[in-house]
């Protein structure tokens, strides 16, 4: 029984398995024709790529014509806002021209009045210089006539001068003769007075002259009897030998005898009128001496000791008395001082000789009495001579007298004609103060008139700069107004230009908007066209993706049933098997598991192709690491080592790239080198474009370079785009498991991210795998 | 002794389950369900310690069934293992956001079979909670 049912197993098996391989073989079909669909898939989007390009491209373009357009608009409002802002100057220029007009007829009939002014003020003028001419001629002969005054005036001034001098002159002289006349007067009085006195004192001395010839010849006697008395007493006074003094009440001395001069040593005259207690070389006790003489009228004996002036010592007695005059009255004292040597004879004859002398003294004071007495009648005489000079002196002034008299009268005539004159002169004055006022109104008149035309002239003036700034006035006017007319003919040329400008813009406009229509149709319908290639991708697409999941899924299905059976036969019924037919059956359960590895890469491969793609920026690092971490099982059968230097971010759809590198790190453990343990580098770094010649790489752009190298059995380098291709398998089956879709999966995940595979490989040594894929 | 459901519309997947049980060691009794509608009709009578759900069923799928399950006051806490030839991330992401416990890959090997049932039926024997999504799906090797 079960013998049969294994027999209809296995039948149904065989049966099973041709149909698994006819589906197989369909699948091949199948998936060959998704892959060539695919491929026009691709076309069509590139086309559309291409179209969409150019639509971008014409979009521009027209963006470029509006925008030229908005500015060609634009500048033709402002060349607008211009030809406006250019007519309104205009109207404003046109404005001021009227204005200036205006102002200009006003200035000429300002001018035509001033003018008019002036010819009246010149009339004035010419009549005021007739006036002045007129005045002047009057002037000039008042001038002639205060000329002819003055002249007169001259003429009678110095006539006048000189008749002042003249009578000055006479006055002079005649004060000269008054006080002449005065001073001989007092003279004559003098000389009268003198002649009187000297008459008088002639009579007098006459008398006196008798008297005294009378009285000489008994003074002579007297005087004779006298002389012989003083001169006796004086001699005997002189001849005492006793110093003989008399002194003043005061204690002064009064006289002196010689004995007193030698005793003392001082001269008489020297002697007398001083103290005469300096002369002792006791003065205190000569003092009470003398002061006892008034006390008691006489001292005796009275001892004192004279000093002589050469020092020499006389030791004296003084006797001393009181002495009256005649009445009685105190005169002095008189001291007889006794020297008590014995020099006295001497002093006696010296006394003797002195007395003498004095009579000799004495006659001759009589013959000088005698030459005066001669000298007397000498000036009477003289004074006779006086007296005649006197009278006749008085005779001269009496005809002087009456000379002063007639030039007295003779003045009197000449001040009364100078007073005459002195009169006239003022006459003249007067008028001529009359004539010089009346001379110096007309100036006024004249300067007044001078003044008004200095005026007149000055606004003559001022209006003829006003008038030739008004000129000047116009003339800028005009040649503004010249100058705006030919910029206004030059707006109204730039205006036609600009006109015409503008019509050949607005055509060029409106065959751009032509244009625009016809490129904006044809976009149109391209958008059309593409839009209906793009639905019918989608649909394709739908399609296609639709199909890989039934077909995977409805496919596994069985194969999972296959796989199951088997692998319960190899539990359950492998006692009941013969070795053959377990071999059957690990065969069918081999064949089974590669079907499903078959699958399960095709599924692979149709999801690189219809899946989303989500792209993200993201590190490598995690992912391969992950793709390791899933190997770790055969990486510890196999004794591998993996080393992972990836440090890259790329641009990339994370669960494809996993796909790509669980296959190449997949195959490097697979592929090995059965001599040696796995050793697999993966390396990643950032390159830019530039340093990679391939025509798929942007030059511009950055890539991330990751190498995937092992030293497995690796393959001959002629193969190294040969592995790419689907179903390509450069071992058999029963070496090394592959359904040949492993790599064509990694290349279409790496044009998938538009970056670019090479292979690399040496045999028995191993292969190297460089992806370059885009960092952003 | 486990009272043990499964839902599968593939007659081989329920002969393979019922084999595979039958080589675990723990006790247990199973009932099988053709799809999702006679699942919920056994559910009436019997509540099982385990359901273990296939999701592509006729008349009622399995997310349809684990739904209502998990909003059916007697059935919601009832450990389900969802056991599905799909390893479709949003179908498991669905599955686990509807409530599941557990979600098995068919295997394609009968020893890989055993090692599965055996796997869910220890870990769900305990009373936890809805494991956290990491822990969601069984991966047998």
């Amino acid at each position: 029984m079960t013998e049969d049912k294994l027999a209809t197993a296995i039948k149904e098996l065989a049966f099973q398995n041709e149909e698994k391989e006819k589906r197989a073989a369909e699948l091949i079909i199948a998936n060959k024709e998704l892959a060539f669909q695919n491929d026009e898939k691709e076309k069509r989007a590139v086309e559309l790529i291409i179209a969409n390009k150019e639509l971008a491209f014409q979009n521009d373009e027209k963006e470029k014509r509006a925008v030229e357009l908005i500015i060609a608009n634009k500048e033709l409002a402002f060349q607008n806002d211009e030809k406006e802002k250019r007519a309104a100057e205009l109207i404003i220029a046109n404005k001021e021209l009227a204005f200036q007009n205006d102002e200009k007829e006003k200035r000429a009939v300002e001018l035509i009045i001033a003018n008019k002014e002036l010819a009246f003020q010149n009339d004035e003028k010419e009549k005021r210089a007739a006036e002045l001419i007129i005045a002047n001629k009057e002037l000039t002969f008042q001038n002639d006539e205060k000329e002819k005054r003055a002249a007169e005036l001259i003429i009678a001034n110095e006539e006048l001068l000189f008749q002042n001098d003249e009578k000055e002159k006479r006055a002079a002289e005649l004060i000269i003769a008054n006080e002449e006349l005065l001073f001989q007067n007092d003279e004559k009085e003098k000389r009268s007075a003198e002649l009187i006195i000297a008459n008088k004192e002639l009579a007098f001395q006459n008398d006196e002259k008798k008297k005294r010839v009378n009285e000489n010849k008994e003074l002579e006697v007297i005087s004779n009897a006298v002389k012989q008395t003083s001169l006796y007493s004086r001699s005997l006074i002189e001849a005492s030998l006793d110093p003989l003094v008399t002194i003043s009440p005061e204690g002064k001395i009064t006289d002196v005898n010689e004995a007193s001069v030698k005793v003392t040593g001082v001269p008489r005259l020297k002697l007398i009128g001083t103290d005469f207690s300096d002369y002792f070389t006791e003065p205190q006790k000569a003092r009470e001496g003398y002061k006892q003489v008034f006390e008691k009228e006489f001292v005796s004996d009275y001892p004192l000791t004279i000093q002589h002036k050469n020092g020499t010592l006389t030791d004296v007695l003084y006797n001393a008395s009181l002495y009256n005059d005649e009445n009685g009255n105190v005169l002095g004292v008189f001291a007889a001082a006794r020297d008590i040597t014995a020099q006295k004879a001497e002093e006696l004859k010296l006394a003797n000789k002195e007395l003498i002398l004095q009579n000799k003294v004495r006659e001759q004071q009589a013959a000088v009495l005698k030459i005066a007495n001669i000298e007397l009648a000498f000036q009477n005489e003289e004074k006779e001579k006086r007296a005649a000079e006197l009278i006749t002196a008085n005779k001269e002034l009496a005809f002087q007298n009456e000379e002063k008299e007639k030039r007295a009268a003779e003045l009197i005539i000449a001040n009364k004609e100078l007073a005459f004159q002195n009169d006239e002169r003022e006459k003249r004055a007067a008028e001529l103060i009359i004539a010089n006022k009346e001379l110096a109104f007309q100036n006024d008149e004249k300067e007044k008139r001078a003044a008004e035309l200095i005026i007149a002239n000055k606004e003559l003036a001022f209006q003829n700069d006003e008038k030739e700034k008004r000129a000047a006035e116009l003339i800028i006017a005009n040649k503004e107004l010249t100058f705006q007319n030919d910029e206004k003919e030059k707006r109204a040329a730039e205006l036609i230009i600009a006109n015409k400008e503008l019509l050949f813009q607005n055509d060029e406009k409106e065959k751009r908007a032509a244009e625009l229509i016809i490129a904006n149709k044809e976009l149109a319908f391209q958008n059309d066209e593409k839009e209906k290639r793009a639905a019918e991708l989608i649909i394709a697409n739908k399609e296609l993706e639709s199909f890989n999941y039934i077909s995977s899924h409805d496919l596994q299905e069985p194969l999972r049933k296959i796989q199951m059976f088997s692998t319960c036969l190899v539990t359950d019924e492998a006692q009941n098997l013969s070795d053959k037919g377990n071999e059957y059956v690990l065969r069918i359960g081999d064949a089974a598991n590669r079907m499903r590895t078959l699958i399960d890469d095709l599924l692979a491969y149709s999801r690189t192709t219809t899946s989303e793609r989500k792209f993200e920026t993201t590190s490598l690092t995690p992912i391969v690491e992950a793709v390791i971490n899933g190997f770790k099982e055969i990486i510890s059968e196999k004794n591998a080592t993996i080393e992972s230097h990836v440090m890259c971010d790329a641009h990339i759809i994370p669960f494809q790239f996993y796909q790509l590198m669980h296959n190449l790190i997949g195959n490097a453990l697979k592929f090995s080198n059965p001599d040696r343990p796995p050793h697999i580098v993966i390396n990643s770094r950032n390159i830019e474009g530039s340093k990679f010649k391939d025509e798929k790489i942007l030059l511009n752009k950055k890539y991330c370079h990751i190498t995937v190298t092992d030293n497995g059995i690796g393959f001959a380098p002629q193969y190294k785009d040969h592995i790419f291709e689907i179903f390509k398998r450069l071992h058999d089956k029963e070496k090394v498991s592959g359904t040949g879709i492993g790599l064509t999966i990694v290349k279409k995940i790496v044009e998938n991210h538009n970056g670019v595979i090479k292979a690399k490989g040496e045999l028995n040594q191993g292969a190297s795998f460089d992806i370059y894929i885009p960092s952003a | 002794m486990k009272n043990i459901f499964l839902a599968d519309d593939d007659a081989d997947d329920r002969m393979f389950f019922g084999d595979a049980l039958k080589q675990v060691t723990i006790l247990t009794q199973l009932t099988l369900s053709n799809d999702g509608l006679e699942l919920m009709h056994n559910l009436e009578t019997v509540i099982p310690d385990v359901i273990f759900l296939d999701l592509n069923m006729p008349r009622k799928n399995g997310f349809q069934c684990l739904e209502e399950i998990r909003n059916t006051p007697q059935l919601k806490d009832i450990p389900i293992v969802i056991f599905s030839t799909t390893a479709n991330e949003d179908a498991v992401n669905k599955a686990h956001q509807l409530g599941a416990n557990y979600y098995i890959c068919k295997p394609h090997s009968f020893e890989l079979l055993v090692k599965a049932i055996e796997t869910a039926l220890t870990l769900v024997m305990w009373p936890k909670p809805q494991p956290p999504r990491e822990n969601f799906i069984l991966t047998i090797s």
